[in-house]
């Protein structure tokens, strides 16, 4: 008897194809080592006002600009270097409704994190905030397993052993953060720049001919 | 009162052909696709492609928009609602299927 058609695959193939040139990923890991940067220029700053503006400012403005700015740029760069490649996938955009719910949910989940990486922070001690924290991101990104995309394990596991070193090590704040958001960021930059690679050796842009449907 | 077991003559032919299921499979994942796409994640040339898209378009299962990106040709392919709908009632009928056999 013949075997049913792997439809369940067929489904995750346009959702893993979103991810098949790293350029998601490099996004993701350009705003962890922005943040890492925000930890580090106050502390480079004598004390006065700037060094308090910028203690102020510059870690919401980074995530802020992150969550504004990365799919636009992710968008702009697959237009020029995925879609003529491989091809082009408009995904389904959610209702008002469903937007409004998820903006809501995306809003509240935030807020929990914070609010439980702070908790964890006063019960254990600022010194094993990394490794919460660690444990947060390597979950959320384990979750790229869904689609059957194993660096991202591999990622959830460096994450952890980021967070849990330096924990360990326990550098002098701010470098605790400065070293936990750069070696977070520099793991995501690598896994991208690395599927990025793969990805232009393996595939190059067809010409206008070819490209007639 | 039970479902009635289907039997394989009930499935929609048009869309059980495997090369068929699998442009439909991958159109109703997203909202829409381009030729490129489709040509790369099915492996079938594009030829095979063309006609199997031809055929799901003069059934209504997909609507196919050619527009130039530049100077380049760019064809833009979609499920329609009722492509939608005959996918979903295959799917039903399958999963029915494979759990009654």
């Amino acid at each position: 008897m013949q075997s049913p058609p792997p439809l369940q695959e067929w489904l995750r193939r346009p959702l893993r194809y979103w991810y098949v040139d790293g350029l998601t990923e490099m996004a993701v890991g350009a705003i962890f080592s922005l943040l890492a940067l925000t930890e580090l220029v106050p502390g480079l700053l004598p004390p006065g006002p700037f060094k308090s503006l910028a203690q102020a400012i510059l870690q919401p403005l980074v995530v802020i600009g992150g969550v504004l700015g990365a799919r636009p740029l992710v968008r702009f760069l697959k237009e020029r270097i995925t879609y003529p490649r491989t091809g082009q996938v408009r995904y389904r955009q959610p209702g008002p409704y469903r937007r409004w719910l998820l903006g809501s949910l995306s809003f509240l989940v935030a807020l929990g994190t914070a609010f439980l990486v702070t908790r964890i922070g006063a019960a254990v001690g600022k010194r094993w905030l990394p490794m919460a924290s660690a444990f947060l991101i390597a979950f959320v990104t384990a979750l790229g397993w869904q689609l059957h995309l194993v660096r991202m394990l591999i990622l959830a596991i460096y994450i952890l052993g980021a967070g849990i070193g330096v924990s360990i090590s326990a550098p002098a704040d701010p470098l605790d953060a400065v070293l936990f958001f750069g070696l977070v960021g520099l793991g995501w930059l690598a896994s991208g720049g690395w599927t990025l690679w793969r990805y232009l050796r393996h595939t190059q842009p067809l010409d206008a001919v070819e490209d007639a449907g | 009162m039970t479902t009635p077991v289907p039997r394989w003559s009930d499935l929609d032919r048009l869309i059980h052909e495997p090369a068929r299921l699998m442009i439909v499979t991958l159109l109703y994942a997203v909202e829409q696709a381009d030729f490129l796409y489709l040509l790369h994640e099915t492996g079938l040339t594009r030829g095979n492609l063309s006609a199997h898209l031809s055929k799901l378009e003069e059934a209504g299962y997909v609507q196919i928009t050619k527009t130039f990106r530049g100077k380049i040709p760019h064809t833009l392919v979609s499920l329609t609602p009722a492509g939608r709908q005959a996918f979903e009632t295959y799917r039903q009928q399958l999963s029915r299927f494979i759990s009654t056999s």
